[in-house]
């Protein structure tokens, strides 16, 4: 028996599901060339064509559905091949490339950062600011967006296979997770929109990557330098901080008890340090803030939380009280049943392997575990906003842990010696990677949580022009 | 340091930027681990913290096809203005073909309950009231007349109200559809919509 990078003794099972003693050549082979061409089709049948999903679904489905959401066009751009409509939500991460370009100092800046949500989506247009030093002004802006997020939807197939070789170690489970990290629906969606929401999950990866293999057995100063600046950029990410400091806060009780402490208190000083310098930064250049543009406070919503359980408690009226910044009822009545239905209709095949982990896979148990805190965290700025609606990126980074549990299991699986789990492993990841393929019902559970909302084809015809779109 | 010298030199004096471009560097330092790399990575960092970028600007309709500023997003239907649309319902036929298709004349604005529609100059009457979701109001006029090759729609608003119309600008390749007034034939497998444009005249406004 072996202790893993858990901290947990390993020991293999006997009989029938005994272990091979090495690796098969073969279906590593077959998983990498799986794997490849995932890619390949992904980026031919979701990256090339051009649709926008989410501003399809805001202008061709919106009436006929029960609920508003998002506008129609805020602005339009003139492209080579026609004009192109944009939505509201997406259109500062162009306007914020402006403010980035400036070299001047606070008081001489001719743009601000703008819109909502800006500061906490500077990421996006930082990083396409930081492509443009490469190709210039050579390709249209949009291209450029489309051209990071295909990049950051490779760098995040790579950042899954990663991280599943450090926990697992073995020669499959990375595999797996590139797998199905390269089909999962969250970055399939989005290629063509502006907003590039799955950021704050490859971050996420990218966070718990430098953490596990440089800054969980690292020295409390450079463990603290590096929450700090990994803090601090999350805090541009999409929410990305947060779901960060959720699994490192959730990680540190599987460490070991020396290093549990000086990573938990490490990691309060480098958020706390790290809001600091934002606030430096919110004051100098005015950044806008979604905690203030929604009047959000935490500690009036602890408050208000307090006094709902309390008259909850006591048999008290509830109706005009809030929990977790939604009234009455609503968080348990509306808010958990939509994003807990929502994330089960895409993962349930995903989290019955994981769940199976919990027997076979000692090793998974931490990413089970993890499901719902992450899904709760991902999900913190509808909270934050009372939005009653799922946003699928939102349940990516509990997604992920689930893929990660999946992995181990699969891995598990196909390391027998007999022929049956093999198969069964194959034809798992097959089945799960078939799932994703649906591509509306993903884009029905993406933008508000109903598998049927964008199921009917639909052909859209213009004024006298001989050509239609259909989808 | 380096960006701290660029910073101090009056290169670049973008701390927002420089914060971003710094703390990136340091969290590929720590994967990099290798003192070449990181060498290299701080002269990319040096390099994109003194030169700035060009990037292709984007080009915007101006005006956009909104309403007035203090409404952007709604066009006030002035009693005794009409607004007329002529639809070209092209291959519906071969749609209903297929299968049986509800038509539907949908219109997204404010008070739309004082909305008077006519078909082919023909006043619809019974319309049922709009929908009213999170204050927007939705209205589903049955359309029956599906038959002809188009149809031309007339919007008016009844004397003495303020009906105002949705500007959600449909685009397809260089034209524009303004209005959110739309044609939408439909069953529960497939949904054919068809735009048009206002047809300019005298008494209406674009």
């Amino acid at each position: 028996m072996t202790p893993d990078r858990l901290g947990n003794m390993v020991s293999g099972r006997g009989s029938w599901l005994q272990a091979e003693d090495q690796p098969k050549r073969g279906i590593k082979l077959l998983l990498i060339c799986a794997l490849l061409a995932i890619i390949f089709g992904v980026f031919w049948f979701y990256a090339v064509p051009d649709t926008d999903w989410e501003m399809l679904s805001t202008k061709h489905y919106w009436s006929a559905e029960k609920w508003y959401y998002g506008g129609f066009a805020w602005q339009i751009s003139e492209t080579p091949t026609g004009y192109r409509t944009l939505q509201k939500e997406g259109l500062c991460d162009y306007f914020n490339l402006y403010p980035l370009q400036e070299t001047g100092p606070v008081g001489k800046s001719r743009y601000q950062i703008q819109g909502y949500p800006s500061t906490e989506r500077l990421g996006v247009p930082f990083l396409l600011y930081l492509l443009s030093h490469l190709i210039g002004a050579a390709i249209s802006v949009w291209s450029g967006f489309w051209l990071v997020s295909v990049l950051l939807w490779l760098l995040t197939i790579f950042l899954a296979y990663r991280i599943a070789r450090l926990f697992y170690g073995d020669c499959y489970a990375p595999w797996f997770s590139a797998l199905l990290v390269a089909a999962y629906p969250a970055l399939t969606l989005t290629f063509n929109g502006i907003k590039l929401q799955p950021l704050g999950t490859t971050y996420l990866l990218l966070g718990i990557y430098i953490f596990e293999r440089h800054l969980s057995s690292a020295k409390v100063p450079l463990k603290l330098i590096g929450l700090t600046v990994l803090a601090f950029w999350g805090m541009f990410a999409n929410g990305g901080w947060f779901f960060l400091a959720a699994f490192i806060f959730s990680r540190a009780w599987w460490l070991h008890r020396a290093s549990r402490w000086g990573t938990l208190t490490c990691l309060i000083a480098a958020v706390v340090l790290a809001r600091m310098w934002l606030a430096g930064l919110a004051k100098a250049y005015h950044l806008p803030s979604v905690e203030e543009q929604l009047g959000f406070s935490f500690h009036r919503m602890s408050a208000e939380s307090g006094r709902w359980l309390n008259a909850w408690w006591s048999h008290r009226d509830i109706d005009q009280l809030k929990f977790a910044n939604f009234r009455g009822a609503t968080f348990f009545t509306g808010f958990l049943p939509l994003i807990g239905k929502s994330f089960l209709i895409v993962h349930a095949p995903l989290l019955f392997l994981a769940l199976l982990g919990v027997w076979v896979e000692i090793r998974s148990r931490l990413f089970i575990f993890l499901v719902i805190p992450m899904l709760l965290a991902g999900h913190s700025g509808h909270i934050m906003g009372s939005y009653i609606y799922h946003y699928g990126y939102m349940s990516f980074p509990a997604g992920m842990m689930t893929i990660f549990a999946a992995s181990g299991t699969l891995n598990w699986l196909i390391s027998r010696k007999t022929f049956l789990p093999r198969i069964v492993a194959l034809a798992a990841c097959l089945f799960i990677g078939y799932t994703f393929t649906d591509i509306k019902k993903q884009v029905g559970l993406y933008y508000g949580g109903n598998p049927d909302s964008y199921q009917r084809k639909l052909y859209i015809y213009y004024g006298n022009e001989a050509s239609h779109l259909s989808y | 340091m380096a960006l701290g010298a660029i910073y101090g030199a009056g290169v670049n004096k973008n701390a927002l930027y420089l914060s971003l471009l710094g703390s990136l560097a340091v969290l590929f330092s720590l994967i990099l681990n290798s003192w070449w790399s990181v060498v290299l990575e701080l002269g990319v960092c040096v390099y994109l913290a003194a030169v700035p970028a060009k990037f292709a600007e984007a080009r915007f309709l101006d005006p956009m096809p909104h309403g007035p500023s203090d409404s952007p997003w709604y066009s006030m239907l002035e009693p005794g203005e009409k607004w007329n649309y002529d639809f070209t319902l092209q291959d519906l036929a071969k749609y209903r073909g297929r299968a049986h298709l509800t038509g539907y004349l949908r219109i997204d604005g404010v008070q739309l309950s004082d909305l008077e529609v006519a078909v082919h100059g023909k006043a619809l009457s019974d319309i049922s009231p709009p929908k009213i979701i999170y204050n927007h109001e939705y209205l589903a006029v049955p359309i029956n007349e599906e038959d002809a090759p188009g149809l031309q729609i007339s919007l008016q608003a009844k004397p003495g109200t303020k009906v105002k119309i949705f500007c959600g600008p449909e685009a397809y390749e260089h034209e524009m559809y303004s209005d959110a007034v739309w044609l939408e034939f439909a069953n529960a497998r497939e949904s054919v919509l068809y735009h048009a444009k206002r047809v300019m005249n005298p008494t209406t406004n674009p």
